[in-house]
């Protein structure tokens, strides 16, 4: 992998949004001229190429994948021709479609969510942003209590364990109070 | 590896086979250690779930605003062709303003509090919400940043007032101060912003930061001094160089 490639994969462990925008300006008209070879709207591809581009940049940051033998083009590639499968595979000339390509390799779309949660995702955007904050760091990214003193300001171990408790509670009481309302 | 780091270790798939396979066969025997698995892939599935939604609008709106920039980019070569003949002496005329008023900067009193402000002040940008220039604008929160990117300081203070009378946040009051000092409350925000320096916010050196400035416009300039060492103290990045600068300004202007 060429250097300025493996420092857009560093970015994206980081969880540097502003990665994101790069690697989306990067590779998207490549991918929509591509990706027009199966006749699809336009729209419905660059709508692919923005979930296929977020599910990308969600792996590094969660799994921390790190590429070994393909290029982030051929990665970012392999998720975009496996979503349009998925979702299209009704249009798309199916024997084609395999015979192009080597779907299996690449992560499938992510599953349904449970009500559970997706009540958690409802709910997560109208706790504090410092709340957000500190349970994306541990739930999301996967920091440790002690990577995230060191990457906070926050004073010491038990600070940060005692507000991630605080916020965990909130969060769970708001699910609660809603079921109630509902 | 405790049991959390074990579980956090397994869900991003960051641990050894073996131990896998060993933490398979302890949560056929420990429910509750198969319980609080379930319970962080909720969360991390949720969260993953609300910043995919919080992404897809990120890329919406650049796509949105690439569109529109390609459609006034045309427009503006036209205009910019059309007024040529009228900029030239206008142009001269910023040069030769631009050139006496840096003059003017430089030969005033580098010690002159109100100078040192003028010269460290820059508007903190939002670094908190992603924007998207929808009309659906989904919360007074959110309505308050998009006041607060349009500039529009003295909206944004009301907006984040009223977001923060339902809701307690640290982060957002440091908000709600900046927009204060953009509309020329200096006066208000410097007690919120002290009160910052006791809450849990990332904006804690910010916070140190803009008290430091104000304290420095108010010509209290120990009060200043006190608060950049505290920023320093902290040992962050955030305007570190600018910090140790302004402190030796400070010093010199004492002595």
């Amino acid at each position: 992998m060429i250097n300025k490639e493996q420092l857009l994969v560093d970015r994206m462990h980081r969880d540097d949004v502003t990665a994101l925008d790069e690697v989306y300006r990067t590779y998207r008209d490549g991918f929509i001229n591509y990706a027009l070879r199966y006749e699809l709207d336009y729209s419905d591809i660059e709508d692919v190429y923005q979930d296929c581009i977020i599910a990308v940049y969600q792996s590094f940051v969660i799994k921390k994948i790190v590429l070994k033998s393909s290029s982030l083009k051929t990665y970012i590639y392999g998720i975009g021709k496996n979503m349009i499968y998925t979702r299209f595979s009704k249009k798309v000339h199916t024997v084609d479609f395999v015979n192009d390509i080597m779907y299996n390799d690449y992560p499938a779309p992510q599953e349904e969510l449970t009500l559970e949660q997706q009540l958690l995702a409802k709910h997560f955007n109208t706790i504090s942003s410092s709340c957000q904050e500190i349970l994306k760091l541990f739930y999301y990214r996967g920091l440790s209590v002690k990577e995230i003193v060191n990457a906070t300001n926050y004073k010491d171990e038990n600070t940060v364990k005692s507000h991630k408790s605080r916020c965990l509670k909130g969060l769970k009481q708001k699910i609660a109070t809603n079921s109630l309302n509902e | 590896m405790n049991r959390e780091e074990l579980i956090q270790a397994y869900v991003h798939g960051t641990l050894k086979d073996a131990d896998v396979a060993d933490l398979k066969r302890q949560m056929e025997l420990d429910k509750s250690l198969l319980a609080d698995m379930r319970e962080y892939e909720n969360i991390q599935k949720a969260i993953r779930e609300a910043d995919r939604q919080m992404l897809k609008k990120r890329l919406q709106a650049a796509e949105d605003l690439g569109e529109e920039q390609s459609t006034a980019g045309s427009e503006q070569t036209t205009a910019i062709k059309q007024l040529r003949p009228y900029l030239l002496p206008l142009a001269a005329a910023c040069i030769i303003g631009i050139v006496l008023m840096s003059k003017n900067f430089y030969f005033s009193s580098p010690n002159d509090s109100s100078v040192l402000y003028d010269q460290y002040y820059t508007t903190y940008p939002n670094t908190l919400l992603p924007v998207t220039r929808s009309n659906d604008v989904e919360s007074k929160n959110m309505e308050a940043f998009v006041a607060y990117e349009a500039n529009e300081f003295e909206k944004a203070a009301g907006l984040f007032k009223e977001y923060l009378n339902l809701e307690e946040d640290p982060d957002v009051e440091f908000y709600y101060a900046m927009s204060l000092i953009n509309s020329g409350n200096e006066d208000k925000a410097l007690p919120l912003l002290n009160e910052l320096h006791e809450a849990t916010t990332v904006y804690l050196p910010q916070a140190y930061w803009y008290a430091a400035l104000i304290e420095l416009k108010n010509e209290k300039t120990k009060n200043a001094q006190a608060l950049i060492d505290s920023l320093l103290h902290l040992d962050v990045e955030f305007k570190y160089k600018e910090a140790v600068q302004l402190k030796k300004d400070l010093n010199e202007a004492n002595r």
